[in-house]
């Protein structure tokens, strides 16, 4: 019995990572005011290059850092379509998905991307865990710190509250998003690549299938804090796994009710620990200077 | 200067946003906005064709040199669920499509990736046009197409993956899903050594639920004591979700896997080497996703697809249901690959093949059979 809830334990944490990972980056531009529903096109955008670049290099930690930076681009455009052109925030992230989704089957077409079977990987030890997954645990410390322990967090979550009163005390509300956007999509690039070169050693079109959507349910459901994101990770996690070993068990479980099962924990979560959500107040909010 | 270069962005980006959509067919369907669906909708036949299916259209327009004069004129629709590229399933239909194209020189556009909630609509779309021949590949397809043909009556439908079809013009076409996975089943039967199988769908359609019974008839007539579990993880696009459900089944002492979720399979043959698993493919020849496939079994629904295909342009293809399998060539094994190949002693590789040569034969059509 131990041994079955420490196997399930190990696969949700292990299985849940990408997510974390996409999620925490969602987080990051969401505190600082900015609305990000193209993760899901940042994400699978890390997927193909962090497999192309690790491929290329031969070594997964280069590709990793290859997707980061190409994610980290489509962050900073991302912020120069909201921040200085303040386009509507939801639908450019819809375009960023579409765009991801077609760029990268584009791409995959062109260089048979789903072709690679990539021959690097990242160290596994005795639990069957990568650096990453440490990493990402770690980075849930560390954004708390950033955001709640230094100058620079303080100026983001200011941002995302009342970025009139940022301007007034002669910070740069622009620079700050700009940061939150950028380093937001590194991580949900990061994300990707692990998906496509940690827990897995191919590619395949639209392998995301959807996290980057769980990602933004798990930052609301987090009351937009590194813990409560890594919480409502966990939640869906959970029930993604839950949902397949219901079924591996062989009790004849209906499949069509256990597939249902992470979205419906996630939902009920989300009834009993959030309510009296606080968005950040300027989310979604373009800003003009001087206005 | 500002409004201007606002101006310039804003219509470059919807610029792009257009071509994107395009470039990944009916990807734009998958998320569910209003304003993605309306696009998709509005657009659907012309949106949903593909760059290599449009090129290979104008290709087999210009040469047609095997082109039939009466067929040139033809508009033949193929829509698919899935992606075009995902090395099974969906890519042999997508393949056979351009087939039909090189050697009739008629029109034939494929819809990729259509999303559940865009299937009336592109399927409408293309009758709208007055597309002549409309495939629909895959069992998810048959109530839209069932609701949609009659609407059409002058237009050939035909539904894969289907066991029914209706007057007056709906041809539904089973690839022997039973007996591919009585097949099937009859291989993971004998490679098992736990007596333990694990078999991962992506869907309980009719088709599927066809092929789980057949997986598990084939296997427990190797070896009745033989148990067989079914996860089904509701995607084709997913492969870690695939994996996961391998490792699940893994700790439940499940030593030989089969899956039939088209791009996931990759997820589920990862684990499978990676733990030391055994493999058999299905659909396609699974053994360039890792060296865990010890054997697959085709099902070449491509060479199905074409057939009807012909027989609705020759007015001939009947409405209602019909089954091809092994008999007509669909179904077969591949040569034994990969870590396993010389599992199996030569008494159950001949086992096997009497087992090939009797669906040859006719036999294991259906679970009745």
């Amino acid at each position: 019995m131990s041994n079955s809830i420490l196997t399930f334990l190990n696969s949700v944490v292990l299985y849940s990572i990408p997510l974390l990972y996409a999620s925490l980056g969602v987080l990051f531009m969401e505190v600082a005011g900015v609305v990000n529903m193209g993760a899901e096109g940042m994400m699978i955008i890390g997927s193909l290059v962090g497999i192309m670049a690790s491929n290329a290099f031969g070594n997964v930690w280069a590709g990793a850092l290859i997707a980061m930076l190409a994610a980290g681009a489509f962050g900073a455009l991302f912020g120069f379509l909201v921040i200085e052109l303040r386009i509507n925030q939801v639908v450019l992230g819809v375009a960023f998905n579409l765009a991801g989704y077609g760029l990268t089957t584009t791409l995959n077409r062109a260089f048979s991307v789903d072709g690679i079977i990539l021959k690097c990987t990242y160290f596994k030890d005795a639990l069957g865990f990568y650096p990453p997954v440490y990493i990402g645990l770690g980075l849930v410390a560390l954004v708390w710190i950033i955001l709640y322990k230094t100058n620079f967090g303080i100026q983001l979550r200011s941002v995302g509250e009342n970025p009139m009163v940022v301007e007034c005390m002669g910070i740069s509300v622009k620079r700050l998003r700009y940061t939150a956007c950028i380093i937001g999509a590194m991580l949900v690039g990061f994300g990707g690549s692990f998906l496509s070169t940690g827990l897995l050693s191919r590619y395949a079109e639209q392998m995301t299938d959807g996290r980057g959507y769980i990602a933004l349910a798990a930052v609301t459901f987090g009351k937009y804090t590194p813990i409560g994101t890594l919480a409502g990770v966990l939640i869906f996690g959970a029930g993604d796994t839950l949902s397949l070993r219901l079924q591996a068990g062989g009790s004849g479980f209906p499949y069509q009710i256990a597939l249902m099962i992470p979205y419906v924990l996630t939902v009920v979560a989300l009834c009993f620990f959030s309510h009296n959500v606080h968005d950040p107040a300027s989310l979604g909010v373009p800003y003009t200077k001087n206005r | 200067m500002m409004k201007m270069i606002k101006k310039v962005l804003a219509f470059s980006v919807s610029a792009c946003l257009i071509l994107s959509v395009s470039a990944c067919g009916d990807t734009a369907s998958k998320t569910s906005t209003a304003a993605a669906t309306a696009a998709a909708t509005a657009a659907a036949p012309a949106a949903a064709t593909t760059a290599a299916a449009a090129a290979k259209t104008a290709a087999a327009a210009t040469t047609a040199a095997a082109g039939n004069a009466d067929y040139k004129s033809k508009k033949i629709a193929l829509l698919l669920a899935g992606s075009a590229n995902d090395g099974g399933w969906n890519q042999l239909a997508a393949e056979s499509a351009k087939a039909v194209a090189s050697k009739y020189g008629c029109t034939v556009n494929t819809s990729e990736k259509v999303a559940t909630t865009d299937y009336e609509s592109t399927i409408r779309g293309y009758a709208e046009q007055k597309y002549d021949v409309i495939v629909c590949h895959g069992a998810e397809f048959l109530d839209v197409s069932k609701l949609v043909a009659k609407d059409y009556p002058d237009i050939k439908f035909v539904n894969t993956s289907s066991f029914e079809g209706q007057e007056p013009n709906l041809s539904g076409i089973d690839f022997g899903s039973y007996q591919g996975g009585y097949l099937d089943g009859a291989a993971m039967g004998l490679a098992t050594k736990t007596k333990k199988i694990g078999i991962i769908g992506a869907m309980e359609a009719d088709s599927f639920r066809a092929w789980v019974q057949g997986v598990t008839d084939g296997a427990k007539a190797m070896d009745s004591s033989i148990e067989a579990t079914t996860v089904y993880i509701g995607t084709f696009d997913d492969a870690l979700k695939a994996k996961q459900a391998v490792k699940e089944m893994a700790q439940k002492g499940c030593d030989t896997f089969t899956q039939c979720c088209d791009a996931a399979e990759a997820g589920s043959i990862q684990e499978c080497d990676d733990e030391g698993l055994m493999n058999i493919g299905y659909v396609a020849d699974r053994s360039n996703l890792g060296k865990s496939v010890m054997i697959s079994v085709l099902q070449e629904s491509g060479k199905g697809i074409e057939e009807a295909i012909d027989e609705a342009l020759q007015g001939k293809l009947a409405a209602g249901g019909v089954i091809m399998a092994a008999k007509e060539g669909i179904i077969s094994y591949t040569d034994y690959t990969g870590t396993y190949k010389d599992l199996l002693t030569a008494d159950q590789k001949a086992k096997l093949q009497t087992v090939y040569n009797d669906a040859k034969g006719g036999k294991y059509i259906s679970a009745a059979k």
